[in-house]
């Protein structure tokens, strides 16, 4: 009898534990994986609007 | 020589990058956008030319998707309250070190974050303590990067994937923040004419700038695997080791005649040369 409460205890503790351990990499900051991004940019274009030489 | 650059020209490159690809585009400004000197013209129908213009420059860069930009030396010229009545509608100016003289509290945001696909972006920007001196009286001064950068970093290292920096100083002084921080990724500067300088990697940061006056567009194309080396693939014979790391792609895209205009941005730079002509006529 007893032993078979230890199992059943054992069983929930190991639920419990795997719930939390889905809850806590959950819960992890998300790591950005390789990402691809494109980055267009200028500087000084003072004051242009039109085509210059 | 054939002519370059133009606003409409621009907004159709940043167009076309954007709708032929699901990779995010972000578009970058990294300062002196606005005036051709520090000071306005002393002609007071030259200096209200000036200011036409500028409005209409950001409201164009807007228009096509420019959301912030780092604050130029060239970008005071008619101080900060004219660039504080510019902004608004989505676009923030941004300077980290532009401060009241007074309380040393910031004039603009020093930095903005951003999300690109899984990517959150960090962009600061800093304004040339050296090369500006505010006149007596006006409220503002810019105080060292030194001074700045440093608790700012810190408040992004739990925030963002990747740190870039609009940096107004000069490379030398570009190479110096790179060393002390080595968080940065990407460092585009503004203010210093060199011309298209390609990417400079110094430690963990690369380093770049476009010609002056609009002419050329960058186009940096990341492969962002976290903070580290970068690599240029096809630049060198790379060990499995060296492989590792993020690595980038990029070229410098004139804005030629035969390139096409926008057309609601060609409006807007019409528009805007007749309300400025019309003043100095």
């Amino acid at each position: 009898m007893t032993t078979r409460k230890t199992a059943r205890h054992k069983g929930s503790l190991s639920i419990v534990f795997a719930l939390f351990c889905i809850l806590g990499l959950a819960l992890l900051p998300q790591r950005a994986s390789a990402q691809m991004l494109r980055l267009v940019y200028n500087n000084d274009n003072l004051g242009e609007l039109s085509p210059c030489g | 020589m054939s002519k370059l650059g133009g606003l409409s020209k621009k907004a159709a490159l940043f167009n076309t990058l954007s709708s032929t690809s699901d990779t995010p585009a972000l578009l970058l400004d990294a300062g002196n956008q606005l005036f051709k000197q520090p000071a306005l013209p002393t002609a007071p129908a030259e200096a209200g030319a000036a200011r036409v213009r500028a409005r209409g420059i950001v409201l164009a860069n807007q228009t096509m998707g420019l959301q912030f930009a780092a604050i130029g030396t060239h970008d005071l010229a008619a101080g900060p309250n004219f660039l504080k009545e510019i902004a608004g509608n989505g676009f923030t100016w941004l300077s980290l070190n532009l401060s009241n003289r007074y309380n040393d509290g910031l004039l603009f945001p020093g930095y903005i974050l951003r999300q690109a696909g899984q990517l959150t972006v960090a962009v600061l920007a800093l304004t040339n303590h050296d090369s500006a001196t505010p006149a007596d009286g006006s409220s503002y001064h810019i105080r060292p990067w030194r001074e700045v950068l440093p608790a700012a970093l810190a408040q992004l290292r739990q925030r963002a994937h990747l740190i870039i920096l609009l940096s107004n100083y000069p490379l030398g002084e570009n190479r110096e923040i790179a060393r002390t921080f080595p968080q940065i990724g990407l460092i585009f500067q503004s203010g210093h004419a060199m011309g298209n300088l390609p990417p400079i990697a110094v430690g963990n940061t690369l380093i770049s700038q476009t010609e002056t006056r609009g002419r050329y567009m960058g186009l940096l194309e990341i492969d962002w695997q976290g903070r580290g080396s970068w690599r240029q693939p096809g630049k060198s014979a790379l060990s499995a080791y060296d492989r590792a790391g993020s690595s980038f792609r990029q070229r410098f895209i004139p804005l030629s005649a035969t390139m096409e205009n926008d057309p609601a941005i060609d409006a807007l730079v019409r528009q805007t040369e007749k309300q400025a002509q019309a003043l100095t006529r």
